[in-house]
Formats: C-alpha cells, sequence, structure tokens
C-alpha cells in the first residue's frame, strides 16, 4: 500500500478493495480528521492505493482505515459518495418518496 | 427523435427497524430489492435495542468491558461518536435509559397499544466521553452507566449503507428511506432528480425537494408520540435534562449522507434558537425549521425545494 498527500484543490480520496461500510467508515475517520462535506471518495481497480489530495485529511487516518477495511475482506468496484446536490427542476412531476419524522 | 431507454426502476414497501421502509432501485439485476431488503433485516438484527440478542444489546449488558462487534457497529458507533462531537454533545446516542425513563421500552407500536403506568426516574444522559471504538481489536468499549440508542442515526447509516451497497451490485440509481431518514443516490427513475416529498403539514410552504443525490431527514417533536405516566412523551429527549424536550419543533435535513443528515434534525430540533446556525454549519447544507410560529429556511434549501403553490381562494 502506497500514500501520498497533496495539498491540492480537488479533494478526492481513491480507494480499491473496500466494501462500501468500510469506504463509509473512512468518510467518517475523514470526517473525524477534520475533513469537510465536500469530500468525495471513488473507487479504482487494482491494488489498494490511497491517495489523500485535500490537505485537511489526516493522510494516516485514512491508510488505517483503509487497512482495516482490507481486513474485513470485501470489495467492490464503484462507490459513489459525494455532496448532496439539487436536481434540475421543471414541470410537475410526482415524488418518488416522502419524508416523514423517523 | 431517439428514443432514450432508461433503466426500469422497481420498488418495495416494507416495516424494518420498527418504521415504514421504502425502497427504489433504478436498472441492475433483479434480485437487488431483495438484497437490499435482506441486508436491512441483517442491520435491524445487529442494531435493535429490542432484540437482546443484537450487537448494540451485547454492547449495553456489556458496559465497560471491551465487546467484540463487527465492522458495521463499529461503522455506527463510530459516526454516532462523530456526532455526539460535533455538535458539543447536543446529538447524543446515550439516550438510552432515558427513553426506558420515558416509557419507549418497546416497540413504538406495542408501547402505544399497552402504556406504561409510570415514567422516571429522568436523569441527564451519561454522553460518550468514555466510548472507545478499537478496530484492530474488533472492539467497542462503552463506559460504566452508558447505553446506547441506534434510533435515528440506526436508520440513517442503514440507508447510507444499502445504497451504496446497491450501487455497487450494479443499480443505476437508488433511494432508500428508513421512515423519513433517507438517501439517494445515481440515476433517478424518469431523468429528473430524485423528488422527496416534504412530511405533510409540516411546514409552510409544503413542497418538494429535488436532490441529484444526498440524504434528507425530518425529526418532529410532533410524531412518535406515545403516553406513559399519563402523559403525553416523544423520542426527542434533552440530553442535558434526561426529558423529552418541551420545544415544539420539526425539522427536516439535507446533508450529505443519512446519518449526519439525522444529526442534523436532531438538533435542529434540541437546539436552543440561537444555537441552530453554529450547530447546523458542519452537518448540513439546507433545513426546514418549524416551529409554534413559523417555517425558517436554513442555509441552501432554496436550491433544493420546489414549493406548492397555494391555489388562489
Amino acid at each position: 500500500m502506497t500514500s501520498q498527500r497533496r495539498p491540492a484543490a480537488a479533494s478526492r480520496v481513491l480507494l480499491a478493495g473496500l466494501s462500501a461500510a468500510a469506504t463509509l467508515g473512512l468518510v467518517a475517520a475523514m470526517g473525524a480528521a477534520g475533513a469537510t462535506s465536500s469530500t468525495t471518495v471513488g473507487v479504482s481497480a487494482g491494488t489498494l492505493r490511497v491517495v489523500v489530495t485535500d490537505a485537511r485529511i489526516d493522510t494516516n487516518v485514512a491508510v488505517a482505515a483503509a487497512r482495516q477495511a482490507v481486513r474485513a475482506g470485501r470489495t467492490v468496484a464503484q462507490v459513489p459518495i459525494g455532496a448532496a446536490q439539487p436536481a434540475a427542476r421543471g414541470g410537475f412531476h410526482a415524488a418518488h418518496t416522502q419524508t416523514r419524522s423517523s | 427523435m431517439p428514443l432514450i431507454r432508461r433503466p426500469a426502476a422497481a420498488e418495495l414497501r416494507i416495516r424494518a427497524m420498527g418504521t415504514e421502509t421504502h425502497l427504489v432501485v433504478v436498472g441492475g439485476p433483479s434480485r437487488l430489492l431483495a438484497q437490499a431488503r435482506r441486508r436491512i433485516d441483517d442491520l435491524e438484527r445487529r442494531w435493535s435495542r429490542f432484540r437482546p440478542d443484537s450487537e448494540v444489546s451485547r454492547l449495553n449488558a456489556g458496559s465497560d468491558r471491551p465487546t467484540p462487534t463487527s465492522v458495521e457497529t463499529r461503522l455506527l458507533v463510530r459516526c454516532a461518536l462523530l456526532g455526539w462531537r460535533r455538535t458539543n454533545g447536543l446529538f447524543d446516542p446515550t439516550v438510552h435509559d432515558a427513553l426506558l425513563a420515558a416509557g419507549y421500552d418497546r416497540d413504538l407500536a406495542a408501547v402505544r397499544r399497552n402504556p406504561g403506568r409510570r415514567v422516571g426516574p429522568f436523569r441527564p444522559a451519561p454522553g460518550c466521553a468514555g466510548v472507545a471504538v478499537d478496530d484492530a481489536a474488533g472492539t467497542v468499549t462503552l463506559a460504566e452507566g452508558v447505553r446506547l440508542d441506534p434510533g435515528g442515526i440506526g436508520k440513517g447509516l442503514a440507508a447510507d449503507l444499502v445504497v451504496a451497497e446497491l450501487l455497487d451490485a450494479g443499480a443505476a440509481g437508488a433511494c432508500v428511506n428508513m421512515g423519513g431518514d433517507l438517501r439517494v443516490a445515481g440515476a433517478p427513475p424518469d431523468g429528473h432528480g430524485w423528488r422527496v416529498a416534504l412530511p405533510a403539514g409540516a411546514h409552510d410552504p409544503a413542497g418538494t425537494l429535488h436532490l441529484a443525490g444526498g440524504a434528507v431527514a425530518t425529526s418532529s417533536t410532533h410524531q412518535r408520540r406515545w403516553t406513559a405516566g399519563g402523559m403525553q412523551q416523544h423520542h426527542l429527549i434533552d440530553p442535558a435534562s434526561g426529558v423529552p424536550t418541551p420545544q415544539a419543533r420539526t425539522a427536516t435535513v439535507v446533508a450529505d449522507t443519512g446519518w449526519q443528515a439525522e444529526v442534523a434534525a436532531k438538533v435542529a430540533v434540541l437546539a436552543a434558537p440561537g444555537d441552530i446556525d453554529r450547530l447546523l454549519d458542519p452537518l448540513a447544507v439546507a433545513a426546514l425549521i418549524t416551529d409554534r410560529h413559523c417555517t425558517r429556511r436554513w442555509g441552501a434549501t432554496d436550491r433544493f425545494l420546489e414549493a406548492q403553490v397555494r391555489a388562489a381562494t
């Protein structure tokens, strides 16, 4: 496993070989390390590689979370996790679902 | 004009985690709805506080001893800890005993059918200061006297996990709505974004949230109510006092993930009016917060909300 840290503008962490649960765990770990809600997580094929390009993320935390996830032994090809985004509107369309108090 | 063939959408409504659950899957293999249902059942078996053999019940019984837990349960506890820390303890997953004191000691339907005659004693929630997650050992340790109620954050995190796993398994898009804690991602059924109706009668204006992706959660002191000890109770506990908050408020929150939306919705209901901005900032992107007087739109609400236009009378 290799890791590197780039203080680039784009916030992106690339992982391979992680389960969805583990990837979400990594998101949680990044949150603990101070990452903002705009951080995105993607997964690429091949051996596990962690690339942290958000200077606010503690690389050691990300790598530790990734190692733990690999020990869990699951794999995924792609996990789309991103910030909440509004969708374009137009015309009348019925709702797909409804929120209510949980 | 070329035809645009969209992947077919399938949906399922089930009762799970003590609430109505709505699953929508766009595209992918036909087995995905059944797979999602099994996964939700699996998470409920791990996280229900009403099942004595669940991981959460074993954790609560283990008190200050390290208790072996699955990666999912460690993730749940980690998210709950983050919520507690980010809100200065206003979101508090250790209100388990306070809920019991208020009479919420069984599935809500059973509580309503056969309410308890006594309530109390009410004590402040102990907080998460002594809670530790050890991924290397695969354990969670609670401090003495600390018991967890996964409640809403469990539903929000379950929505996050199941949506991610559905897309991982080949779905083009998915929505998992755990009784109001919901997550959407990927392609919507009809190409016009994911549309989430606001809770009926809760906010003014009523309307629909339009999301390309993200999560929505609603918390309300007007719902999930029951009678115990001859008094009306509800599930939103003020951790400082250990009693259901006296504030009458409903909050619907848009956030990146389901668990964050749930944390933000809870604090939007529990927070003193002057603290709401500070507490929501790190958690949410938009919120509608309704009290006895008005509905306040917080953050980027207008980018998500299509309000219903009232017919002139």
